[in-house]
């Protein structure tokens, strides 16, 4: 095979992992919090001898998916423990071997101990970074202030949900479940100071935007029979060629 | 190429959704019905290239990684326990709880389960039961020849006896709570059950501090809001479609790459 067939190789092994990648933000339309992530392509310059004539081969490949942080809407649930983030800043979870996610699900439920948990049972961090409790008594009449204040007419102040600062996000690791993973294992949490607000009784829904998926799907299989297509010509070139030098001959 | 079983994972998730929905909009006039909502989460990743790792050129660190996600899960469905509007009926052992809290009702193999359906009848002793015939705990029997009951806010109940003008009381409802109302689990027939998840029933009493108190002659209707759930409905069709967009995708992409010589 010439390189030209290598070329195209490199775009449709690239284009099938984007596809992956978009097959899963369409599947997450309905995921609370989910972030569609992105794809992101670079070409790869092989210096072999044609770059003594300046010319080169360029490789396609993918460098790296990316977080595509845009809020998503706010879905109005009525239930009294949805907490919905407008702004930058996440909530911090403590998950089951100790390590601490970040997401922006906020579809929380108490459990049989008064801890405030995800709906896969990650423990939700207060504003100093340690579990969040309520005390049973007072869970089903709290309210929950902007700031994440959490209170109720008879016990006053319960509590206060951690919104935090995730400075880079782009080096997270996602770990399904609607979380991210920091890099560097249990970084220090910095308190948001962007002025996040909470709003109780609603969840933010995943920002992943139907139609341009949809749309990115046909350009990733135009793009796809494009290269498919090189190396159809590549092939019939090839043939082409042989058959002349067989009458030449 | 994941893409297929990708999409799959999201068709299926929007097929429990669907379920879920229409269960809601079944039981939009079912007496203390509390609708659900089918909450998703993203599936694991893999990682194709960990983040941070060092790269090929100048020992330079990955910036991002590459993550591919394969897809989506149903963590739960989480109930909604707002009150339910309250209908009066004007029978006077139909109950409603305005507030928070469950009737404990009296199972026959000696188990017991809760409900916010009101509805009660009297059996042929002149006990009050349930719908199904099951005792109301904590077990109250009306007196043979009652004219009238005449239940409190605070449970108290109180018959009329043939023609007497003062009432005696029979006993007094009690209601329960628990930590975590989202975690009972529904047994059908509007009762729920206790689990681990929702932690132990609390006995209370009806207008304690916090808890509900009764209404004679109204029951609570569902909470199922309709338009949501149409609402709802279209955006679960319109995400299927849109799966099986991904799904045609990846065959027309795979069919191609099939027919190349």
């Amino acid at each position: 095979m010439d390189n030209s067939t290598y070329v195209a190789l490199s775009q449709l092994t690239a284009l099938e992992r984007q596809l992956d990648v978009t097959a899963n933000n369409i599947a997450n339309a309905n995921s609370n919090g989910f972030k569609a992530a992105r794809v992101l392509f670079e070409s790869y310059l092989q210096q072999d001898d044609a770059s003594a004539s300046g010319e080169g081969t360029n490789y396609l490949i993918d460098r790296g998916s990316y977080l595509d942080d845009a809020p998503g809407a706010l879905v109005q649930t009525g239930n009294a423990l949805d907490m919905a983030l407008t702004g930058q800043g996440w909530f911090a979870y403590e998950l089951a071997d100790g390590r601490t996610a970040y997401g922006r699900d906020g579809s929380f439920v108490l459990d049989a101990q008064g801890r405030m948990v995800t709906a896969s049972g990650a423990q939700v961090l207060d504003a100093g970074g340690a579990p969040l409790n309520i005390p049973p008594e007072f869970a089903s009449t709290v309210s929950i202030s902007a700031d994440g204040v959490i209170s109720s007419t008879e016990g006053g102040v319960l509590g206060q949900v951690g919104v935090f600062t995730l400075p880079d996000r782009q080096s997270l690791s996602r770990t399904g479940g609607g979380m991210f993973l920091p890099e560097n294992g249990n970084a220090q949490l910095q308190p948001d100071d962007t002025g996040t607000q909470i709003l109780q009784g609603a969840v933010e829904s995943s920002n992943v935007q139907a139609v341009s998926e949809v749309t990115r799907l046909i350009d990733i299989q135009q793009a796809y029979q494009h290269a498919l297509n090189l190396v159809s010509s590549e092939d019939d070139l090839k043939k082409e060629m042989l058959s002349r030098i067989g009458q030449t001959s | 190429m994941k893409a297929l079983s990708i999409a799959a994972t999201g068709m299926m998730a929007q097929q429990t959704n669907v379920d879920v929905i229409s269960n809601n909009i079944a039981n939009a006039n079912t007496t203390g019905f509390k609708s659900a909502r089918a909450s998703f989460t993203d599936l694991i990743y893999e990682n194709m290239s960990r983040e941070g790792a060092v790269t090929a050129e100048e020992g330079n660190t990955r910036p991002v990684g590459l993550d591919v996600g394969l897809g989506v899960q149903t963590v739960g469905t989480v109930r909604l326990n707002t009150q339910g509007g309250l209908a009066l009926t004007e029978n006077q052992l139909d109950l409603a709880i305005d507030g928070r809290g469950y009737f404990t009702i009296n199972l026959p193999d000696g188990g017991q389960a809760y409900t916010r359906d009101g509805s009660f009848r009297l059996s042929a002793e002149g006990q009050i039961v349930n719908q199904q015939g099951f005792e109301v705990d904590p077990g109250i029997v009306l007196p043979d020849n009652t004219t009238a009951v005449e239940i409190s806010d605070t449970g108290i109940v109180s018959a009329y006896v043939e023609n007497d003008t003062v009432p005696v009381e029979v006993g007094q409802f009690t209601l329960t709570t628990f930590v975590n109302d989202a975690g009972m689990r529904p047994l059908g027939d509007n009762m729920l059950e206790a689990t681990v998840a929702s932690g132990d029933p609390i006995p209370a009493l009806p207008g304690d501090a916090g808890i509900g108190i009764l209404r004679q002659g109204y029951l609570e209707s569902s909470n199922v809001d309709i338009v949501r759930q149409i609402t709802d409905l279209i955006q679960a069709q319109r995400a299927y479609e849109m799966n099986s967009k991904a799904i045609e995708t990846a065959d027309q992409m795979m069919s191609a790459a099939n027919q190349i010589k």
